[in-house]
């Protein structure tokens, strides 16, 4: 027994594909204030009356229709299909009395359908007679009209009636649902059929409908995520064992699974000089047994299964690599999803701007870069009768016709008749458009072959060239080759179908076939795509003649100068030249502790002669508690800590404390982190748990704590896979789960509340709204029962193995000291925005948690680096160079720290809310507190998690504001330090224009500037106005506003 | 186009309608017949040969951008769906206009001056997240991974540059969001922030007056004195912000030393009778700054009012945030019109997106991108036309559907400027100010 349930209410209900059936939908929605109106509409313009009794009567039954309608009457058309003596019924019911003016609430009624069928046969029959009359195919049910489309496909439901089914195809082309979401899920019937679906059906029915839905499994995305470790790896190999000449080739091994299996290889060598070529062609290739396996240019064929070696020579050199055949006398038919699917994607078919356009492209969709094999086939095979195939002449077929361009086709010719392609397409074609099993693997009884259809990892090979550019007219380049990795151990050679692409074209340009081309200078990261996986590799493009003298990579020097001197190397940079100790002493201050040096350390410093005195300024620099109060406000903005309607400014003050507390005590990173997560307690008495006040919303929780802890914006999933991460809506609802059961109550003190772990509550998935279980993002469904939840994650977002935490954390505090991070921007993580640096950044995670967390010691390790220490002048290498630290980046000093700066040269104190006269902007407790000057100068909001809430860049009303507000001018007068130099002390306009210099600036005028200076003194009587002005024009300077 | 071509009649004489025979006029009517006209098609000659990119001229001097945050229902405002159920058309019965087009009975002032402006029915475009919505109607580009497209303000001010000392980009009160900023352009052509609400009593644009106790002769002592000190530091650093804060300085500088620039700033200088009619609130004195500064001579304004994500009860909502909107730019037409600026001023009033076409459960309608409305008014607009429509419950362009794209692209033209030209983004990439776009030619004048 089948059910259709139809939501009554919503306006676009058609059950036929004819205009006339769906125009009827709408006439429900709009005019069916009553619902026998509505059935009547329906019934005749559905046409069931006519057809429905005409079609059964020809091959003997006639349908029993029974009508319960709460109003009784029933209608003339389902009264004609009346006969109790019959075995089929179509019956109407309605559950619930139609409402008539409430608008606003949701009302359905169910219109529901009874197959009451004996057997598939009988099935059978009825679906060739409803085929003959043209009415089910291409049958739709569902509602747009609201935010929670739902989604089903009834091809999967039936397909599962096995063969005799399946060979009916007309069926299969019912379909409920609604195409106006970019993110199809198939969702719905399960709920519809476990009432209703018969013990035969159900095991297989829920085993379909599940399958998409667990499509972000756990396992492969688990893959995907050592596969990239693994490439990871191998790049730092493949660097620590740069010497002389090496021929590498890639894949480093060979695996065919098939007759039908290929796999092409690479072989390149890397010179002295860390430039690599590609000598794919020159090298003498054979391989040890050829009686088991071919050769054909650069790709291997099976003949027999056995195992082998290719063999690679190219002057002295040899490399082996094993080959391995299995299986290789089967060849299996040719799969839609395995096979014909990336055929699609590669050929851009499913792309936004094509058919992947949530609407389709004239008249024909497909789901956006395949995420919907099954719908796709559907619509290939079914859609619109057998329009697009003709699968008695397979070469006549509108779908291939199309695609070689031999028919119009607004996308053009797509590949020629004689490629792999068409080849593939015409077979599967030939073969009958035989479908995948694929819909029965989320039941979890995966057999082999579905198991296999959707890769679980991908792999690109070379890891990394450098390419030198040559001259006009040649050109040069590297070939990559794409493998995917499927779960059963196989692996096959997807260069042909992923789809490639480069993040710098004008750099390196890659071809369709992943061959990429030498452009201007630069670095690229060129990406390929299959499937949901995809999968970089750098490039680096040098120009052909270039002069450089490599510096010498000082083997005992701090790692981060190793990882950075070696990426410089392979860009051919030089880096910037040491900057002067008043510039380090600067920058080093206000990194640090987000102040200026005082007079007397700025000579304490420059006259010491020591060599060590960057290391012992930094160490110094790091025992201040400006250091810890500089990271309790970026954390604070990070989490937000602001008192609102909500939070009591009690609350958002003992909270900021609580985090200044942490970070002076040197309390490791992890460990905070650890207590803000499973923080329980009254928001006086446990501040921490005001986490969960100042953000109360669940899913928001989640995406914080992704953001902020992780650097992974997981946002976009709430309502659909991430389009440019790997992220599924499964992942995003399974970590939110964690937060679920957070429970709040009020305390004694009306400002105070109580949160507390409830023990209970779900998160529920948009679309099955079903409870999600509590997944780690890219990991595991560790086992809550009983736990609080936010323990376990806080367990694991913390533990030392986790990919995220430390580099994450790593990265932000790289990107304080350093300008950019490792990853720009820093909490937006993910695989199409791969870091400039990959081995620093991966050191620098393993290096905070060797350190225990203590971040103290990385920012140590970070200024005590040469990148630290450069210059911001550039030299004609890395003058363009913004992303590998050859030279200082120009920063504008933060919006807090430039007016504690402004504040303590002019000795004129602030006052802010809550906090004593004399405070500094950087203490500020509550994120509500703040002035004009702090607002302008882009400090931050603190209205979301994003890092990017606090702004650098300048403004107008900054200009403005420095050149006539009152925090450069009325500072200058009020605090007198001029009136107190000139009056008191009696110091000479010299000594004072020194002094000012060197409080602000950190360096002594130049004797140039001084004698301007000066001359611009001497024709003014009021000495003290002339000297605040060249007060003030030091902190206009924009050497005073920028750290340097 | 039809209009320059007969333009130079008109120009011998100023008394516009005499100066045409019957003959001209039928001459130009038969061209424009074909939609062509003969610049037009001398125009189409010149691009084919080459790609030049200052050929086009300034219909629009200025734009003034109000920016509706959270989604307008277009349903409660310019797209009323009275012949749909309840549960689709809503509570707000519709209004008829001077033009015989039915508008929500939220904008009585503008129904009543249906024929000064046009409204696209059928803008489109398929983000339905707040920010990325945004993104779309800020930038005519959908959000990329990997570029950041710059506003249109700084698109403008990359242009144009300043005029009359003014910066060419405002945002009322503040900069609205994150796309309205600079992308991939440098951030010297970024948007100067009121910094404060117009409708406040105490609005005052700061630091626009030299501080206390500094006379002209002082501060021209403290720039000299400014250079100086800059002097090096200015020679070895060519960083972009370095640069941006350096003219950010230099308009200042300008701004300053122009009386009628500062002025401009000053709400109070405003006739209050005039203050009144575009009502003392926020919609209306944001808007009676908008004019005041592109009057100015301010080449883009944005401004944003409301909180328009109206997912619960929307009827009392719309009551709420709309009248004063409604007044504001009634007021803003008429004053424009008045002023002889209506032609010049392109007023545009968009929103990140539409709304449901069914109200949801809580009385309130949620996102919805595949179709919302957009009004149009002057600089270059024609008055009086409903571009596109949607279908029966608005819930897809039924015709003509308009993307960001097209807007943005028709935007550009109206102020002349090549919405296919290129910009240079960082590492030498020339991006296209618009990627595509068709001109809404129905709607030019």
């Amino acid at each position: 027994m089948i059910m259709l349930k139809i939501r009554y209410f919503s306006a676009n209900v058609s059950i036929f594909p004819h205009r006339a059936a769906r125009e009827a939908g709408r006439l429900i929605g709009r005019q069916g204030r009553t619902l026998q109106g509505a059935v009547s509409n329906a019934v005749k313009s559905f046409g069931l009356g006519k057809h429905v009794l005409d079609s059964f009567s020809c091959v003997g039954i006639a349908p029993r229709v029974r009508c319960r309608t709460t109003r009784g009457a029933m209608p003339n058309a389902v009264k004609r299909l009346r006969n109790p003596s019959r075995r089929w019924a179509v019956s109407l019911a309605s559950t619930r009395p139609f409402p008539k003016r409430e608008a606003h609430r949701k009302h359905c009624c169910n219109l529901c359908v009874f197959w009451d069928l004996k057997t598939n046969a009988w099935l059978l029959i009825c679906c060739l007679v409803l085929r003959t009359v043209g009415i089910i195919s291409g049958g739709k049910i569902g509602s747009e009209s609201r935010q929670d489309f739902r989604f089903v496909e009834l091809p999967k439901l039936l397909a599962s009636f096995a063969t005799p089914l399946r060979s009916v195809e007309i069926i299969s082309g019912w379909k409920t649902g609604s195409e106006s979401r970019q993110d199809f899920r198939f969702v719905e019937l399960p709920k519809l059929l476990a009432s209703f679906a018969t013990p035969l059906i159900v095991p297989t029915v829920l085993s379909l409908i599940s399958a998409p839905v667990s499509a972000a499994d756990p396992a492969e995305a688990k893959h995907s995520n050592q596969g990239r470790q693994s490439t990871a790896k191998q790049l730092t190999d493949t660097l620590a064992k740069q010497s002389a000449d090496q021929l590498s080739v890639y894949p480093p091994s060979i695996q065919l699974g098939s007759a039908r299996d290929f796999q092409s290889f690479v072989a390149m060598i890397r010179k002295d000089s860390g430039v690599t070529v590609d000598v794919s062609k020159e090298v003498d290739w054979s391989v040890g047994d050829s009686k088991i396996v071919k050769l054909n240019q650069n790709t291997v064929f099976p003949i027999a299964d056995g195992k082998t070696n290719l063999i690679a020579s190219y002057g002295n050199d040899k490399v082996r690599i094993p080959i391995e055949i299995s299986g290789g006398s089967k060849r299996p038919a040719v799969s839609f999803a395995k096979d014909v699917m990336p055929v699609l994607t590669r050929s851009g078919c499913n792309t936004g701007s094509c058919h992947g356009a949530s609407r389709g492209k004239d008249g024909f969709r497909l789901s956006l870069f395949g995420f919907d094999p099954a719908g796709d086939y559907y619509r290939i095979t079914r859609e619109i009768g057998v329009r697009r195939i003709n699968l008695a002449r397979p070469s006549e077929s509108l779908l291939i016709k199309k695609s070689i361009g031999a028919v119009p086709h607004t996308g053009g010719k797509l590949f020629d008749k004689d490629s792999d392609y068409y080849a593939t397409m015409l077979e599967w074609l030939q073969d009958g458009v035989p479908a995948d099993k694929a819909s029965d693997k989320a039941a979890g009884k995966a057999d082999k072959d579905s198991a296999s259809l959707e890769a679980t990892s991908l792999a690109i090979y070379p890891p990394q060239a450098v390419i030198q550019s040559k001259g006009e007219g040649e050109v040069s380049g590297q070939q990559f080759v794409a493998i995917a990795s499927y779960a059963d151990g196989t692996t096959r050679d997807v260069t042909r179908l992923a789809s490639f692409s480069s993040n710098n074209s004008s750099s390196a340009a890659i071809d369709s076939d992943g061959f990429v081309t030498a452009g201007l200078r630069g670095e690229a990261f060129v990406m390929a795509r299959f499937g949901t996986h995809t999968q970089g590799s750098q490039v680096l493009v040098l120009p052909e003649n270039l002069k450089y003298d490599a510096p010498k990579i000082d083997p005992h020097a701090n790692y981060i100068d190793q990882l950075v001197d070696r990426k410089l190397g392979q860009l051919r940079m030089l880096p910037s030249d040491q900057c002067s100790d008043e510039e380090f002493l600067r920058r080093a201050t206000i990194d640090i502790v987000g102040l200026l040096p005082t007079e007397k350390e700025f000579h304490r410093f420059v006259n010491d002669p020591a060599d060590d005195k960057r290391a012992r300024l930094i160490d110094q620099l790091l025992d201040r508690k400006e250091f810890s109060e500089i990271w309790a406000m970026k954390f604070a903005q990070l989490l937000m800590i602001k008192s609102t309607n909500q939070v009591s400014y009690k609350s958002a003050y003992l909270y900021a404390n609580w985090l200044t507390d942490k970070f002076a005590r040197n309390v490791p990173i992890d460990e905070m982190v650890r207590e803000l997560l499973t923080s329980s307690g009254g928001t006086f008495s446990a501040p921490a748990t005001n986490f969960y006040e100042l953000e109360r919303d669940t899913l928001k929780t989640a995406e914080n704590v992704a953001q902020v802890f992780m650097g992974i914006r997981t946002q976009c999933a709430q309502c659909h896979n991430h389009p440019f991460d790997r992220w599924t809506m499964d992942d995003y609802y399974g970590f939110a789960s964690f937060f679920s059961q957070v429970g709040r109550k009020n305390a004694e003190d009306y400002r105070e509340k109580i949160v507390f772990n409830r023990f209970k509550g779900e998160v529920k998935h948009l679309l099955t709204e079903r409870p999600v279980p509590p997944t780690f993002l890219g990991g595991d469904r560790p086992n809550t029962k009983g736990k609080d939840r936010r323990v376990v994650l806080a367990d694991w977002l913390t533990n030392p193995d986790n990919p995220y935490f430390a580099k994450s954390i790593a990265n932000r505090v790289w990107a304080h000291m350093m300008g950019s991070g490792i990853v720009d921007p820093v909490d937006d993580i993910r695989i199409s925005n791969p870091p400039s640096n990959p081995e620093l950044f991966d050191e620098l995670g393993k290096r905070l948690v060797d350190y225990k967390f203590d971040f103290r010691s990385l920012v140590r390790d970070i200024c005590n680096s040469k990148a630290y220490g450069r210059s911001t002048k550039t030299n004609e290498s890395n003058a363009h160079d913004q992303r590998n630290y050859a030279s200082a980046t120009i920063r504008r000093i933060p919006a807090e720290s430039l007016l504690d700066c402004i504040s303590s040269v002019t000795e004129s104190p602030d006052k802010f809310k809550g906090l004593p006269l004399g405070s500094r902007a950087v203490q500020i407790a509550d994120g509500t507190t703040s002035n004009y000057f702090l607002t302008a100068f882009g400090r931050s909001p603190r209205t979301t998690a994003c890092d990017c809430e606090a702004s650098t860049s300048p403004s107008l009303s900054q200009a403005l504001h420095l050149l006539n507000g009152n925090s450069v001018h009325n500072k200058i007068v009020s605090g007198k330090v001029i009136n107190r130099w000139l009056d008191k002390q009696k110091l000479s306009p010299e000594t004072i224009i020194d002094r000012i210099y060197v409080r602000a600036l950190s360096r002594l005028p130049s004797q140039e500037e001084k004698t301007k200076l000066i001359a611009s003194l001497n024709d003014q009587k009021n000495k003290i106005a002339a000297l605040q002005d060249v007060f003030w024009a030091v902190l206009n300077s924009r050497e005073f506003v920028f750290n340097h | 186009m039809k209009r320059s071509a007969f333009r130079f009649p008109s120009q011998r004489n100023p008394c516009f309608g005499n100066s045409l025979s019957r003959r001209g006029m039928l001459a130009a009517g038969a061209m424009s017949g074909f939609g062509l006209t003969l610049p037009d098609l001398l125009m189409r000659q010149a691009f084919a040969e080459q790609k030049t990119y200052d050929a086009i001229k300034a219909k629009a001097k200025s734009v003034i951008h109000v920016f509706l945050p959270g989604g307008m229902a277009q349903q409660e405002s310019f797209d009323p769906k009275p012949y749909s159920p309840l549960e689709y058309r809503g509570e707000l019965r519709p209004i008829k206009t001077t033009t015989g087009e039915h508008f929500c009975e939220t904008v009585p002032q503008l129904a009543k001056r249906a024929d000064k402006f046009s409204i696209i029915r059928s803008m489109t475009h398929g983000e339905a997240a707040h920010p990325r919505g945004v993104h779309n109607m800020f930038t005519g580009y959908k959000p990329s991974p990997a570029v950041q497209y710059p506003s249109f303000g700084a698109v403008v001010s990359h242009e144009y540059g300043p005029r009359n000392n003014l910066p060419p980009y405002v945002c009322i009160p503040n900069v609205p969001n994150e796309f309205a900023g600079t992308g991939y352009l440098p951030s010297s052509y970024g948007g100067f922030a009121l910094g404060s609400d117009p409708a406040r009593g105490d609005f005052k644009v700061r630091d626009l007056n030299l501080a206390g106790g500094v006379d002209e002769q002082r501060f021209l002592r403290r720039k000299s004195a400014l250079q100086i000190v800059n002097h090096s530091f200015d020679q070895m650093h060519t960083a972009d912000n370095v640069g941006a804060m350096d003219t950010f300085y230099e308009r200042a500088y300008d701004l300053l030393d122009t009386p009628a620039a500062k002025e401009a700033f000053d709400i109070n200088k405003e006739d209050n009778k005039l203050r009144d009619k575009y009502g003392r609130s926020e919609a209306g004195q944001r808007l009676l700054m908008s004019r005041r500064l592109v009057e100015a001579g301010v080449r883009l304004v944005t401004m944003t009012y409301g909180q328009w994500d109206m997912h619960q009860n929307l009827t009392g909502n719309m009551k709420k945030t709309m009248p004063s909107l409604d007044q504001g730019l009634a007021a803003l037409i008429d004053d424009l019109s008045d002023r002889g600026m209506l032609d010049e001023t392109l007023v545009m009033v968009t929103s990140e997106f539409g709304r449901t076409p069914k109200v949801n459960t809580d009385a309130g309608r949620d996102h919805w991108p595949k179709v919302f409305s957009v009004m149009l008014a002057g600089g270059g607009i024609k008055g009086g036309i409903i571009h596109g429509a949607s279908d029966s419950t608005a819930a897809e362009p039924d015709s003509d559907p308009v993307s960001p794209a097209d807007l943005a692209a028709t935007m550009y033209r109206l102020l002349g400027i090549v919405s296919d030209k290129e910009l240079m983004a960082p590492g030498d990439r020339p991006i296209e100010i618009v990627d595509g776009g068709k001109l809404i030619t129905s709607l030019m004048a």
